[in-house]
């Protein structure tokens, strides 16, 4: 055999290590990756965070790698969600630019999707109760928990735990958040207030743009929370993804006050659902694009092109995913039998 | 007169082993009458990277001869002023000269190309087609009549390495990608796919010794003449970091969206492990694919690499689609629904072209540019992706791959 069937055998030979089993291409791709995992870090002026940061970064990739194999049982969707999540431009801007911290928020919910993977809804429930209390910009994910219980599930007990979390949390954010005499509405991240105009109201107790925004927000959750009432509940994983995508991403599009590091956690979903549905990998691309131009508006103090732009691309994100959840629980061919039948009487 | 203009018109002449219409022969030359007509009235625009780069670079040489090119006065690969040290032994204008020599490989070009359509489509029709599209291509003109630049060069010489490819004449083929790379560094951009044909027996680690071989024999009288080999192995790492005050040179890429004149040393190391990252997972992507190559993915993978790696790469310029925009009309007479992608592609290339021309900024933004190269991109990736996954391309897990492109 010559050099080159032997290289080629090699990059395909399987390997066992315990109960572990790999190519050593998949081992190549693994080691090369996290090298430029961090090589990429590497360039900016204070270099890379801190390394329990980066440790977070590191295994926020490896969880969410797990969780796709768990979905998928494919090694190689799962090492690419793991290799895509190590250079991830928004990952990269968040913990190396800007120095946040909204990686603990995507591990948070990472790791609550591998306990309801694994049927622990009481740890799931724990786990998204203290990502609701962590930042409320995840607080459109209890609006998806919300679609559980209507579903069965999840329990009441368990619901109740998460609106206590969530609603003290959006309680006490937007008591200090309306009274702070913010000049704007929006701080780089591109929602509805990019399109309507960002320049908040001042000269006011509270500004009424924000006020209307918190309620329009709240109020849309709830009468899309009676639209997907009527619908059936589907097991899959894709949909599941879709639902927690939409309503985060619908509350952080109305929310009033949201910054650039709320689309982190929906680009790393983003990439988890692009993993189990190949097709709709639009959805993870323009959300990263419209994210990243959020964080690159933060760091110049300028945007390249108008935010507006990114906002109309969020909402196309949003309003796809919309319509792709009611078709699927039927929700549009209810309401079309109910119109034919007893709602034109 | 009518009846013998007629049959003198449909008669076939043989050359080679090609059977061609008189009537097809004059539509040929006509074309080729045309193309340089329109040459010859533009040779006369003198560009600015003519007056300040090329004419002192000329200078250079007219004053100290060959053994100018020990100086580090250019940036440029040696075998490139090996040409230059060529036209001012002639006793014409310079400038006419360069932009003379550049028309006549474009003639060439387009003849390859034709080569490459007839060898994949079969059709002399659609071959005459891309090479005529290929001599009126706005950016053609534009790049070496108008502007003075070379692309032409390494675009023929890769253009060569495909054809030679595709006729499974391996080692031609990669003879001439080792003299694309000694004379322009943007050859990488399609290295990936050397590296897919070797993983799909299609190429052996000894062709790529054709890389470093060429290298070395296009500095070496360079060399030769005084220029220390250090300075000369370097090159290329010193034309990267040349033009760091903007991070896209009026190309449509990623960074007319998300910011271009910010982090301009960051993002320059930042922005190569992107790619570095990206270009590992798609190979390691296709690496696991086992389909027939065929010719149509041959081009079809110079196309995507071509457009995927100037999409995320810093510092590139309007000029870098050059190579990918003849690959891309290669593709689209192959596949002819595409062909209004193509033309897309040529309009987003000519709107760098005309803001360096004119001076004057474009009509529509880079960053609605950006936007429609993207598309560009993910169209191509999907057809990449949909051949990939083609029952009638896939191969089973235990056949046998053939050791040539089908």
């Amino acid at each position: 055999m010559n050099v080159d069937e032997t290289l080629r055998g090699l990059l395909f030979r399987k390997f066992h290590i315990g109960k572990l089993r790999f190519d050593f291409l998949e081992a190549l791709l693994a080691v090369c990756i996290t090298a430029v995992g961090y090589l990429i870090r590497t360039p900016f002026e204070y270099g890379p965070p801190h390394w329990t940061y980066l440790l977070a970064e590191w295994y926020l990739a490896l969880t969410a790698g797990v969780l796709v194999f768990r979905y998928t049982g494919s090694r190689k969707r799962a090492l690419g969600t793991y290799a895509i999540l190590l250079i991830l431009p928004t990952v990269v801007a968040e913990g190396t630019i800007l120095r946040g911290s909204a990686c603990l928020g995507a591990l948070l919910l990472v790791c609550a999707l591998l306990f309801w993977e694994n049927g622990r809804k009481w740890l799931f429930t724990l786990t998204v109760t203290v990502l609701l209390l962590y930042s409320v910009r995840y607080v459109g994910i209890l609006a998806a928990c919300a679609v559980f219980w209507q579903k069965e599930e999840l329990k009441t007990e368990q619901l109740l735990l998460l609106l206590a979390g969530g609603g003290a949390r959006l309680a006490a954010a937007y008591r200090a958040y309306l009274h702070a005499g913010y000049t704007l509405t929006t701080f780089h991240w591109p929602n509805i207030y990019e399109i309507v105009g960002r320049e908040s109201i001042q000269g006011q107790l509270v500004d009424p743009i924000a006020l209307v925004g918190l309620f329009l927000a709240v109020g849309l959750t709830f009468l899309t929370l009676w639209l997907f009432g009527m619908g059936k509940w589907k097991t899959d994983r894709a949909f599941l993804m879709r639902l927690l995508l939409f309503f985060g991403l619908a509350a952080v599009y109305f929310l009033p006050y949201m910054d650039q590091s709320s689309g982190y956690l929906f680009c790393v979903l983003g990439v988890i659902y692009f993993m189990v549905e190949p097709g709709d990998f639009l959805v993870p691309v323009l959300l990263q694009i419209a994210a990243y131009a959020g964080y690159q508006e933060c760091f110049n103090g300028e945007s390249m092109m108008p935010m507006a732009v990114f906002a109309v691309a969020q909402f196309l994100i949003i309003a796809y995913l919309g319509i792709r959840l009611l078709q699927e629980m039927g929700v549009i061919r209810i309401w079309k039998e109910r119109n034919l039948s007893t709602w034109t009487d | 007169m009518d009846r013998y203009m007629r049959n003198l018109l449909s008669r076939k002449i043989s050359f080679g082993k090609q059977e061609t219409r008189v009537s097809e022969w004059l539509f040929l030359a006509a074309l080729t009458m045309l193309a340089v007509a329109l040459r010859i009235s533009v040779r006369s625009f003198v560009a600015d990277d003519w007056s300040v780069y090329w004419s002192a670079w000329l200078a250079e040489l007219e004053a100290d001869g060959f053994k100018a090119v020990a100086g580090n006065f250019y940036d440029y690969a040696p075998p490139v002023m090996y040409i230059l040290y060529l036209i001012t032994l002639l006793p014409i204008n310079a400038m006419t000269a360069f932009k003379g020599l550049c028309c006549l490989l474009e003639l060439i070009g387009a003849a390859v190309i034709a080569g490459i359509v007839k060898e994949c489509t079969g059709s002399a029709k659609k071959a005459h087609l891309s090479y005529g599209i290929f001599l009126f291509l706005p950016t053609v003109i534009l790049n070496a009549s108008v502007w003075s630049q070379c692309d032409i060069i390494y675009t023929l010489l890769i253009l060569c390495s495909a054809y030679f490819m595709l006729k499974n004449r391996t080692w031609t083929g990669m003879w001439f990608y080792g003299a694309a790379f000694a004379v322009k560094l943007q050859t990488l951009f399609i290295f990936p796919l050397l590296v897919i044909l070797w993983v799909r027996k299609r190429l052996d680690l000894k062709h790529f010794i054709t890389i470093p071989v060429m290298y070395l024999l296009g500095i070496l009288p360079a060399w030769i003449a005084g220029r220390p080999f250090m300075e000369l192995i370097g090159i290329y790492a010193f034309q990267g970091s040349k033009d760091r005050w903007s991070l896209s040179i009026k190309f449509p890429n990623i960074y007319q969206i998300i910011g271009n004149n910010y982090f301009l040393d960051e993002y320059v190391g930042a922005g190569m492990y992107l790619i570095l990252g990206i270009l590992m997972m798609v190979m390691f992507y296709m690496a696991y694919r086992k389909v027939r190559v065929t010719k149509e993915m041959v081009i079809l993978m110079v196309v995507f690499f071509g457009i995927l790696t100037t999409y995320f790469i810093p510092h590139m310029h309007e000029r870098y689609l050059y190579v990918t925009d003849a690959f891309l009309l290669i593709y689209v007479l192959i596949r002819v629904k595409r062909f209004p992608w193509f033309v897309a592609s040529a309009f987003i290339g000519v709107m760098g072209y005309a803001e360096y021309l004119s001076k004057n900024p474009p009509a529509i933004s880079y960053g609605v540019l950006a936007w429609a190269q993207l598309a560009l991109l993910v169209r191509i990736g999907l057809d990449l992706y949909r051949y990939l996954h083609n029952p009638e391309y896939v191969l089973p897990a235990d056949a046998e791959e053939e050791r040539r492109i089908l």
